[in-house]
């Protein structure tokens, strides 16, 4: 098999539009629910639409990376940091995942509406149920909290990659020339 | 809704301040004058509450108690124009024609709905108010004067209730800024709070009830 020491520009392009989403989104989502201000009703708004259109590129994303090759690690690291960064990959898809879906879940359970910039509304999940609602509630506070844990295990990764070892592992998620 | 038909502040910040100087001291369980008068003193677009609040006389029913949409929505109509509005909550009955109230009674004012219910309908006529360009629809401390163009838009009839605990509102999230599609939520900072503030309480209400079952 022909070794790539780059991601496909696909990846590239998925892998940078939902880091962008996905960091607005978490930060998005722990202000507005600490906050009185009066843009919060339209950040609900955002925060909904957007999160249909970040379970949509996940969905594409789990395509993208069953029909693309990624690049494998390269020899020089350690077995213990190739697992901790298997998991921590394991960790952020299951939080790309799981993010979404609880919130789906937690206003179909408070028998609330999630629209789409207004265009189209969800589908209701499970029916209205306060206790359903508690735990899709709770999941998707502490869900947000272990994806921000994977991300800065991801981003501290990556830069040490690229600034301590220079070994090509930050560069293959780069556009350009980079080694 | 409620019974005043304006708030004694207009933001947040300032209903966190008001709350904070109407608690009673952790110590001696008493309100302090002296903060109460002082919050007010630096307050005075509370004018027009503490007006109300000196002549307001409750009635001895909820079927005859007058409600206030306090801030103010807007009305889309069929041209996509945004209209201002507050409402009121009218009582057709009135303390003469109501069924007596069981004084001794903690619950007095339910069981007395109950009673006045079993034996009609209870009615409110919806009255819409309209603002106009002296108004400020984002300011839910100053009253709109009476000539202010008002609509019946419909009656609200109340024909059945059931208790509380273990019915359907039990387990509701009343989230006033969830509407229905023509009417939309101003820009008012006290009702823009109001959502995130129930959000947060009907949050910690669900956790306790999954945890306590």
């Amino acid at each position: 098999m022909k070794t790539i020491n780059k991601y496909s520009a696909s990846s590239m392009l998925i892998h940078w539009a939902m880091a962008l989403i996905i960091l607005s989104m978490l930060f998005l989502g722990l202000s507005m629910v600490q906050s009185l201000a009066v843009w919060q009703v339209e950040a609900i708004a955002l925060h909904k639409s957007f999160g249909i259109l970040a379970l949509v590129l996940v969905a594409i994303r789990l395509i993208n990376k069953v029909v693309t090759t990624s690049p494998a690690l390269p020899p020089s690291v350690p077995k213990a940091q190739a697992l901790a960064a298997h998991l921590t990959q394991v960790g952020l898809y299951a939080s790309m995942i799981l993010m979404p879906i609880s919130g789906w879940l937690m206003q179909s359970a408070d028998g609330r509406h999630v629209s789409f910039f207004g265009l189209f509304t969800l589908p209701g999940l499970v029916s209205k149920d306060i206790e359903t609602y508690a735990f899709f509630r709770e999941a998707h506070g502490l869900i947000a909290y272990a994806f921000l844990l994977f991300i800065f295990m991801h981003v501290s990764a990556a830069l040490y990659h690229g600034l301590i070892k220079q070994d090509g592992v930050l560069g293959s998620m780069l556009p350009g020339k980079h080694k | 809704m409620n019974t005043p038909p304006v708030m004694a502040v207009a933001t947040p910040e300032a209903f966190f301040k008001q709350l904070q100087a109407l608690s009673p001291d952790p110590v001696t369980k008493k309100r302090s004058p002296e903060k109460i008068k002082a919050f007010f003193a630096a307050h005075p677009e509370s004018a027009a509450f503490n007006n109300w609040k000196a002549s307001y006389q409750p009635t001895s029913s909820f079927a005859t108690e007058q409600y206030h949409s306090i801030n103010a929505f807007y009305l889309v109509d069929e041209n996509n124009e945004k209209h201002a509005v507050r409402w009121i909550a009218k009582p057709q009955l009135s303390d003469e024609n109501i069924q007596p109230l069981n004084n001794d009674s903690a619950d007095a004012l339910q069981l007395q709905l109950k009673d006045q219910v079993a034996q009609a309908p209870v009615k409110f006529d919806m009255l819409f108010s309209f603002a106009t360009e002296e108004d400020d629809e984002n300011n839910p401390t100053v009253l709109w004067p009476q000539s202010r163009k008002t609509i019946n838009a419909g009656t609200l009839v109340i024909s059945s209730l059931q208790a509380q605990e273990g019915g359907v509102c039990a387990d509701m999230n009343f989230d006033p800024l969830v509407l229905p599609t023509g009417i939309e939520p101003s820009a008012d900072p006290i009702l823009r709070a109001r959502g995130a503030a129930y959000a947060e309480s009907f949050r910690r209400r669900a956790k306790e009830v999954l945890l306590n079952n």
